[in-house]
């Protein structure tokens, strides 16, 4: 009865510990506390005045973190000492009777011994099954535990492990969250005097912090910045597409451009490029938007003006041709002189027609496929006898016009003698780039009458084979097979102004 | 018809002769045409776009209100006359074929 009764108060004493553990470590903040009300719950109910919790530092030595009852010489001598490797998967608990009836080496044993510790249990704390630390019993006598003991040991030691859990991943929250704050005060000091205007939202879009040179642009001071309406500042024709486009890339929390006028603090209106995207918390959570606005106003005027030139430009050499036509027209009068004129005046179109072409690109290059198209308009308006093949290419502005009066001068001798001269024939234009840079075109004509070489050079062939090849700065073979001209082009491709 | 260049003028005008039209003008610059276009009994004009450096709009703005038509000759390109949409566009530079074109535009066979 006696012995019952024993038992009985025991376990009400050991019931107790264990809730008063489970609160302490269930308010606690700091991971000490947790040291201590896991020693407390040893002491109390594994039958020990001497115990110990270590865990794995990080070089994955095992390190005294709390003690109860042992001294500083036991503690340094035996640190590290472990019988689980750092992360070693499902480990089990120890419990050694009598250190003298194992294997360990006779210093350690000397050690344990002079400690007074004659018996000792070795219980692992888990996180996710792996050891990251344990916890020691230690007993002067022979002892053996209970399996009702190794029981509670095993439960303080996964309520100790999950502890010490929770405690790591919130020093790690907070870490984070002073990395955070760091990186924030390190983006101020950073964007505060930046030459471009750099701006944070809040997920509603309101202003959280406009640096500087944006402050200044509008006007405000930084107390200002909460309660400011930049929304205000669009330029009424701009404003619908700049929030359309602010709204959508909000709502699905993604990077957006948007290019519009604002108006700045001297009643101008700036054209603004503003490149922005999403901002997150530590865990993930959106926040708002940072984003940068570069004033592109001087280069859009830039450019209206250098299109102004080219446009400019372009009128005065058409105006030009037109006088050259004009002379040539006073010049040739007659009934033969008629028909130079316009040989003459279909030259001089062709050469105008590039010039568009150049001029609408800035005179930078022209495509390929539509300097053919333009040469080619006179003979095949319905675009059905002469088949264009090949890849999308620009030409450099000199190649361009080459090509184009070259390509006229194969189309009008087609039209005359060749494959256009009748209802059969078709001509194929097929280019292709060779090494990524060689451009090779070949015009090949069919379905006309029988081909004869010509025995002279007229100004066509001339313009073919010497001038096509010296602008292209390649070669250029005519070929007078007997079924149709064959023209194969070859060039290294210029790109951009020569 | 009006071209301040003169050699261009001539040779519109012969062009336009070739065809069996009277021409009235050629004037060689903005005023005179002004004064065409306003007074003068005609039934179309072709309107060189910049006459010594000042655009053709006002006279093209004086035949759109007599509802007379109108053919534009330059060397810009269309987007630059594209307050007149409507206009056929004589390219410079221009040969008879061209100007046939324009011709049979301003005046349509019904």
């Amino acid at each position: 009865m006696v012995g019952s009764q024993v038992t009985e108060k025991s376990n009400v004493d050991e019931l107790q510990s264990l809730y008063i553990l489970t609160d302490r470590l269930y308010r606690t903040t700091s991971i000490d506390e947790v040291f201590e009300a896991g020693l407390d719950a040893i002491t109390s109910t594994l039958g020990c005045s001497r115990a110990s919790i270590l865990l794995f530092d990080d070089d994955e030595v095992m390190r005294f973190k709390a003690t109860r009852g042992l001294s500083a010489d036991y503690r340094r001598q035996l640190e590290g000492h472990t019988p689980w490797s750092c992360g070693e998967l499902f480990p089990t608990p120890i419990f050694v009777t009598d250190i003298d009836e194992t294997d360990e080496p006779d210093w350690i044993k000397k050690i344990i011994r002079r400690e007074d510790i004659r018996s000792l249990g070795f219980f692992p704390l888990t996180v996710r099954g792996r050891v990251v630390g344990k916890f020691m019993t230690y007993y002067a006598n022979r002892r053996v535990l209970s399996g009702h003991e190794m029981d509670l040991a095993v439960t303080i030691a996964r309520q100790v492990g999950f502890s010490v859990e929770r405690l790591r991943a919130e020093e790690q929250r907070q870490a984070a969250e002073a990395a955070l704050r760091d990186s924030a005060i390190r983006f101020r000091l950073m964007s505060e005097d930046a030459p471009v205007m750099i701006w944070m939202s809040d997920r509603d879009g309101s202003c959280l912090h406009l640096n500087r040179m944006l402050r200044n642009a509008w006007g405000i001071s930084e107390d200002e910045v909460a309660t400011f309406d930049w929304h205000s500042t669009m330029h009424p024709d701009d404003a619908e597409h700049i929030t359309a486009e602010v709204v959508a890339a909000t709502v699905r929390q993604q990077p957006f451009s948007v290019t519009g006028r604002y108006r700045n603090v001297d009643g101008d209106y700036r054209t603004l490029t503003t490149t922005a995207r999403p901002y997150s918390s530590a865990t993930g959570e959106f926040l708002g938007m940072i984003g940068v606005n570069v004033d592109i106003t001087e280069q859009e005027e830039a450019a209206a003006q250098r299109e102004m030139i080219f446009n400019e430009l372009n009128h005065r050499v058409k105006n030009t041709l037109a006088l050259v036509q004009a002379i040539a027209h006073q010049t040739l009068k007659g009934a033969e002189g008629s028909r130079l004129a316009d040989d003459f005046h279909d030259r001089l179109a062709s050469l105008a027609a590039a010039h568009s072409l150049l001029t609408k690109a800035n005179w930078e290059s022209a495509p390929l496929r539509e300097l053919l198209t333009d040469a080619l308009a006179v003979s095949d308006a319905d675009g059905a006898r002469i088949e264009l093949n090949g890849p999308h290419v620009r030409l450099s502005p000199k190649q361009s016009l080459a090509v184009a009066m070259a390509i006229h001068e194969l189309n009008t001798n087609a039209m005359k003698y060749g494959a256009l001269s009748c209802d059969s024939g078709s001509v194929l234009v097929d280019w292709q780039l060779l090494r990524g840079s060689d451009l090779e075109l070949t015009w090949a004509e069919r379905g006309g009458p029988p081909v004869e070489t010509p025995s002279g050079r007229g100004f066509g062939t001339f313009m073919i084979e010497r001038v096509l090849a010296n602008d292209l700065d390649g070669e250029v073979i005519l070929d007078f097979q007997k079924q149709g001209l064959r023209c194969t082009v070859r060039a290294p491709l210029q790109r951009g102004p020569q | 018809m009006v071209e301040d260049e003169f050699l261009v003028a001539a040779m519109l005008q012969h062009f336009l002769e070739d065809h069996g039209v009277t021409v009235i003008g050629p004037a060689y610059n903005i005023d005179d045409a002004l004064t065409l276009a306003r007074d003068a009994t005609f039934d179309a004009a072709i309107l060189d776009v910049n006459v010594r450096g000042i655009r053709i709009d006002p006279v093209a703005a004086s035949l759109t209100e007599r509802r007379i038509g109108f053919a534009l000759a330059t060397g810009y390109g269309k987007e630059v006359v594209a307050a007149w949409a409507d206009a056929p566009l004589l390219a410079k530079p221009y040969c008879q074929a061209d100007v046939e074109r324009v011709l049979e535009r301003l005046f349509p066979i019904e």
